[in-house]
C-alpha cells in the first residue's frame, strides 16, 4: 500500500519535472508571445482524409495539411503573423557570390521524434529526393531556375551549401520545403519504391518528423491524434520546450455544415467561419465562449478571363475579346458590391490588383479600377463602336449582336452565383451573355488544352511569393488563360510583363521587386485580360480558452499549435 | 440444387465481364482524369504532369489499360488506388467493418420494425393505428436522409443532449473498457442507423402488409379459420409464412447493398464507411478504386440474388430448381 503510494508519488514528481523541461537542443529557436502552462488538447476538423503520409508524391491540401507544420518542417518558416521568412530547421544563411550560393547553418541538436539526430544528410537527401525527375514532386518545379536546379551539397554535419544556377528571388520561401528522415526513407527510395512508401497504412511511428506534434494514431475516415514532441526545438521566453498542449487532433468531418454544429456542441476547438455564418457566430460568441477572429482578406481571387487564343476563338468574338475597351467596359459592369453583400454577407473586399490583397508587401494598391458604373460602360462601349439597337440588343460595329457563354465550375455555389450577378449586369449592357456552369474537369480541359470557349469565371489560390504567379502572368504559362502556352507574346504589353516577370525573379531588393511588381499590376488592370470580382476575408473562430491564438487569412487559427496553450 | 448453383455461378462470369467492361468506358466518357486539378495548380509543371501521367499508366490508350486491370483481377490484384498509391484492396479494407456495423444495425431496425407493423397494419386494416403508421411510413419515405441526418444532429446541438455530433467514436475511445466501448459505438450510432433505418421502414412495411392482405382474403385462410384454429396461429403460423416470400427476394437486394454505403448520410454524420470514400474517388476520378467497388457491388448483388433464390426454396417448399 505504501509502496503503491510511493509510486504514484515518484510518478507525479516526474511528470511535473517532465512538465517544467528546460531545452535540451543547443540552437533552440525562442519564440515571441506569453508564457503558457502546459497540458490540454487542441480538437481540429478537417474535410478530407489524409490520402498519404508521404510528402514527397502528396499533392492534395487534405494530405499535407495534416503533416506540414504539425510533423515536417523546412530550413526555412514563413511567420504567418509578420509575413517574414525566419529560420526554421536552419538556425541561419548567408548568401555569398553575389546571391548564387546559399549556405545554411542547421540548428544543433534537433532530433527526429524517434531520437536520431537531424543532420545535413537528411536536406541533402530530401532535396535529391525532391529533384530526382523519376520521383514527379511538385517541388522540382518551384526550385527550377531557367530550366536549370540547385546543387546541394553537405560542407559539414550541421553546413549545407545550396548553389544556384542564378541568383532567385523565391529561393528562401521556397526553402520551406519539408525535410524527410534519410534513415527511414533511403531504402524505399533507392529501391524506387518511394512513391508507394508511408501509405496511410503504414503503423503511426514509423512517421517521424521534427515537428511539435508526433503522430499516434489514425483511423481512417475518423482522426488523427497526435502527441507532443518532448523534445522539440522551439522554447519560449522562459525557456520552456513548447508546444505547451499534451495533443493536438483532427477530426475528420466531411460536411462542413456538421462541422460547424460540431463546433457549436462544443466538441471542435476552432472553425472557420463562412461568410454567410458570420452574424450567427458573431451572436453566440459569448454563449460559445469562443472569439470570432477577422484575418483579413484570403489569397484566394475569382476573376472573369476572356478567350483571346486566335486559334480557336472565331471572328467576331476574338475581336471583341481582344479589343481591350471592350475588356474595360464589362468591367465596369460588373457590381462587386452586390456581390460582396448578397454572396459574402459583407465579408469580402473588391479586389483591383493582379496580386491579392493577402500578399501585402506586394499588392499595389494604386492600379486603375472599374467602379461599378453602367453609364461608364456603355460609353466605354461606345467609344469602341459598339451600340446599342431599337431592341436594346448591343451591336459591334460590323452589326453583329453581342452575345457569349459564360461558363463556371458547377456545385461552387459562389461562383455560381457570383456568375448570375455578372451576366445580369451584362444583359443591362444589352448583352446576351449565357450563364452555364459545367462540370470542373470539362471546364480545366478547357482552359488547359485549346478548347473552344468564350469567358470564363474562375478562381486561383494565390501563393507567398509573387513569381508563383508566373505561370499565370508570362504569356508561356500553362495558366496565361486568355492564351496559354505562347511561343512568342501576342503583343507589346504582354511581352512587357514577360519581362519584367523575369526581371522579378531574379531580384533581390525587396524594394526593387516590389517596383517590378507594381508595374506588372498596373499593366494588368489597364489590359484586364482577367477582370479580378472580390477576395473573401478569412473568419476563423477559437475558444476563449486558448492563450496565444493568433488568427490570420494565410496562416489560419492554428498555425502557431507549438504556442497555444489553455488558460486558466 | 447443386448443379443449378453452379450453373448460376458460371452466368456470373459474363455478367461481371460486362459489367466491368461497361463501367470503366462509362468512367472514361466524363471529362478529365485523375490529374485534373493538378493541372490547375500554378506549382505543378507540365513535365511533372507527365512523370505522373506516366506513373499512372494514364498515358496508355484505354483498351490497354483496361486489359491491364483485368489482367490483374484475374490474380485478384485489384490495382493501385491513384489517390492513396496503395492496392485498392486494402483501401477498402480500411471501411469494410464501419460499413457493416452501420449497415446491418440498420437493416436490423427496418426489418425488425417493419415485419410486425406491416402485420398489425394487415391484420387491423383500416383502423386508426393503421392510418398512423401509413402516414409515418410515407413520411420515412419522403424526407431526404441527408436532411434527417442533419435535423437530429441539430436537435441534439439545440437540446444540449448528451450525445455525440457525427464520428463513430468519441476520442478517448482506445482507452475506454470494453463495456464503455459498446456504449460509445451505440451513442454514435444512433442517428446514422435511425436515420437510414427509417428510410427502409416504410417501403418493407408496406410491402409486409399488402402481401398479408392478399394472403388473408386466400380461400385456404378462411378454411383455417372455419376449422376453429385461433387467429393467431392462422395469421402467424399460415398467412405470414405465405406473405413472406416476396420479403424474402426483396431480403437478396438488402445484401448487396450492405456494402454499397450510404455516401450522402455518412458525410452528413462524418461516418466512416465506403459510400463516402467511393464517392470521393468517384470525383477525383480515381478510377480503379471506383472500379473495384464497383465489381464488388455487384459480385455482391449476384451473391445476394442467388441466396435469397436459395432461401427461397428453403421457406417455401413448393419451390424448387433443377
Amino acid at each position: 500500500m505504501r509502496k503503491s503510494l510511493v509510486l504514484v508519488l515518484a510518478a507525479v514528481l516526474i511528470l511535473g519535472l517532465a512538465s517544467v523541461s528546460l531545452a535540451k537542443v543547443l540552437d533552440p529557436k525562442v519564440e515571441p508571445g506569453q508564457i503558457g502552462k502546459y497540458g490540454g488538447t487542441f480538437v481540429d476538423y478537417s474535410i478530407n482524409d489524409p490520402k498519404t503520409f508521404n510528402l514527397v508524391t502528396a499533392k492534395e491540401t487534405s494530405s499535407t495539411g495534416v503533416l506540414s507544420l504539425l510533423v515536417f518542417e523546412g530550413l526555412t518558416e514563413v511567420n504567418y503573423e509578420t509575413m517574414e521568412i525566419e529560420p526554421a530547421l536552419a538556425k541561419s544563411w548567408k548568401f555569398s557570390d553575389g546571391g548564387k550560393v546559399c549556405t545554411f547553418q542547421l540548428r544543433r541538436g534537433v532530433t527526429w521524434q524517434d531520437g536520431q539526430p537531424f543532420t545535413a544528410d537528411d536536406v541533402v537527401f530530401s532535396y535529391q529526393m525532391y529533384f530526382d525527375p523519376a520521383v514527379g514532386s511538385s517541388t522540382r518545379d518551384v526550385f527550377m531556375i531557367d530550366g536549370q536546379l540547385p546543387q546541394v551539397k553537405k560542407i559539414d554535419t550541421y553546413t549545407v551549401q545550396f548553389i544556384l544556377p542564378k541568383p532567385f528571388a523565391p529561393f528562401l520561401v521556397n526553402a520551406s520545403a519539408e525535410i524527410l528522415p534519410k534513415h527511414k526513407l533511403e531504402k524505399a527510395y533507392k529501391e524506387g519504391k518511394l512513391t508507394e512508401t508511408w501509405g496511410i497504412n503504414t503503423p503511426v511511428k514509423e512517421i517521424v518528423g521534427t515537428g511539435p506534434w508526433r503522430l499516434a494514431d489514425f483511423k481512417p475516415g475518423q482522426r488523427l491524434v497526435y502527441t507532443r514532441n518532448p523534445n522539440y526545438w522551439r522554447v519560449d521566453k522562459a525557456g520552456h520546450t513548447l508546444p505547451y498542449l499534451t495533443r493536438y487532433i483532427i477530426e475528420i468531418v466531411p460536411n462542413l455544415e456538421t462541422a460547424s454544429l460540431k463546433f457549436r456542441s462544443g466538441e471542435l476547438s476552432a472553425y472557420e467561419v463562412r461568410g454567410e455564418e458570420y452574424r450567427l457566430y458573431k451572436q453566440g460568441e459569448k454563449q460559445g465562449n469562443y472569439t470570432v477572429y477577422n484575418g483579413g482578406p484570403t489569397y484566394a481571387t475569382l476573376f472573369l478571363v476572356f478567350n483571346q487564343n486566335p486559334n480557336v476563338t472565331k471572328e467576331p468574338k476574338l475581336s471583341w475579346f481582344t479589343n481591350v475597351k471592350f475588356r474595360q467596359a464589362l468591367a465596369y459592369a460588373i457590381d462587386k458590391k452586390t456581390m460582396i453583400e448578397t454572396i459574402y454577407d459583407g465579408n469580402a473586399v473588391p479586389q483591383w490588383a493582379a496580386i491579392s490583397p493577402a500578399q501585402k508587401y506586394y499588392s499595389n494598391p494604386k492600379v486603375k479600377e472599374y467602379p461599378y458604373d453602367l453609364k461608364k460602360a456603355q460609353a466605354v462601349l461606345a467609344e469602341a463602336g459598339f451600340k446599342k439597337d431599337a431592341q436594346g440588343v448591343l451591336r459591334d460595329p460590323k452589326g453583329n449582336a453581342v452575345e457569349f457563354v459564360i461558363n463556371t465550375n458547377s456545385g461552387n455555389s459562389v461562383r455560381e452565383r457570383a456568375l448570375n450577378i455578372i451576366s445580369e449586369d451584362f444583359k443591362k449592357l444589352g448583352i446576351k451573355a449565357i450563364a452555364q456552369p459545367m462540370d470542373f474537369n470539362k471546364l480545366v480541359e478547357n482552359l488547359t488544352t485549346p478548347n473552344p470557349w468564350d469567358a470564363i469565371l474562375i478562381g486561383l489560390t494565390g501563393t507567398y511569393d509573387p513569381n508563383g504567379s508566373s505561370n499565370t502572368f508570362g504569356s508561356w504559362g500553362g495558366l496565361h488563360m486568355w492564351w496559354p502556352r505562347q511561343k512568342e507574346p501576342a503583343t507589346q504589353w504582354e511581352a512587357r510583363i514577360d519581362e519584367l516577370m523575369r526581371q522579378g525573379a531574379v531580384t533581390m531588393e525587396p524594394s526593387e521587386r516590389r517596383k517590378i511588381y507594381f508595374e506588372v499590376q498596373d499593366i494588368l488592370a489597364e489590359q484586364v485580360p482577367m477582370i479580378y470580382t472580390v477576395t473573401p476575408t478569412y473568419l476563423g473562430a477559437i475558444r476563449n480558452t486558448f492563450g496565444n491564438a493568433k488568427v490570420n487569412a494565410a496562416g489560419g487559427y492554428a498555425w502557431n499549435s507549438w504556442q497555444l496553450f489553455i488558460k486558466k | 440444387m447443386w448443379a443449378y448453383i453452379l450453373r448460376r455461378f458460371l452466368n456470373m462470369i459474363p455478367l461481371l465481364l460486362g459489367v466491368s467492361l461497361l463501367s470503366f468506358i462509362m468512367i472514361h466518357l466524363a471529362p478529365g482524369d485523375f490529374l485534373t486539378q493538378a493541372r490547375l495548380n500554378p506549382d505543378i509543371s507540365q513535365e511533372t504532369l507527365q512523370v505522373m501521367e506516366a506513373r499512372f499508366g494514364l498515358d496508355k490508350p484505354l483498351p490497354e489499360q483496361y486489359f491491364r486491370w483485368l489482367w490483374g483481377m484475374l490474380h485478384l490484384d485489384f490495382g493501385l488506388s491513384f489517390s492513396y498509391k496503395m492496392p485498392v484492396f486494402q483501401v477498402i479494407g480500411t471501411r469494410v467493418l464501419n460499413t457493416l456495423i452501420l449497415s446491418v444495425t440498420a437493416m436490423i431496425i427496418s426489418w425488425g420494425v417493419a415485419i410486425p407493423i406491416g402485420i398489425h397494419a394487415a391484420t387491423h386494416r383500416y383502423s386508426w393505428s393503421d392510418k398512423l403508421l401509413t402516414v409515418f411510413a410515407f413520411l420515412g419515405l419522403s424526407i431526404p436522409n441527408f436532411f434527417l441526418a442533419l435535423l437530429l444532429l441539430y436537435v441534439i446541438v439545440a437540446a444540449h443532449l448528451p450525445l455525440p455530433v457525427g464520428g463513430m467514436t468519441s476520442i478517448d475511445f482506445d482507452y475506454m473498457s470494453f463495456g464503455e466501448k459498446v456504449v460509445d459505438l451505440l451513442k454514435h450510432l444512433l442517428v446514422p442507423a435511425l436515420v437510414l433505418g427509417t428510410a427502409g421502414i416504410a417501403g418493407l412495411m408496406r410491402q409486409m402488409r399488402g402481401n398479408l392482405l392478399d394472403v388473408l382474403r386466400m380461400d385456404y385462410v378462411t378454411t383455417a379459420r372455419a376449422k376453429g384454429l385461433a387467429e393467431r396461429i392462422v395469421i402467424y403460423k399460415h398467412a405470414v409464412r405465405n406473405a413472406i416470400n416476396p420479403l424474402v427476394t426483396i431480403f437478396g437486394f438488402w445484401i448487396a447493398g450492405l456494402l454499397s454505403g450510404a455516401a450522402l448520410t455518412e458525410n452528413v454524420v462524418a461516418w466512416p464507411g465506403l459510400g463516402q470514400l467511393i464517392l470521393q474517388a468517384l470525383m477525383a476520378k480515381d478510377v480503379y478504386l471506383v472500379m473495384g467497388a464497383i465489381m464488388m457491388g455487384s459480385v455482391l448483388l449476384v451473391a445476394g440474388n442467388l441466396l435469397a433464390d436459395i432461401l427461397l426454396a428453403v421457406v417455401d417448399p413448393r419451390i424448387r430448381y433443377s
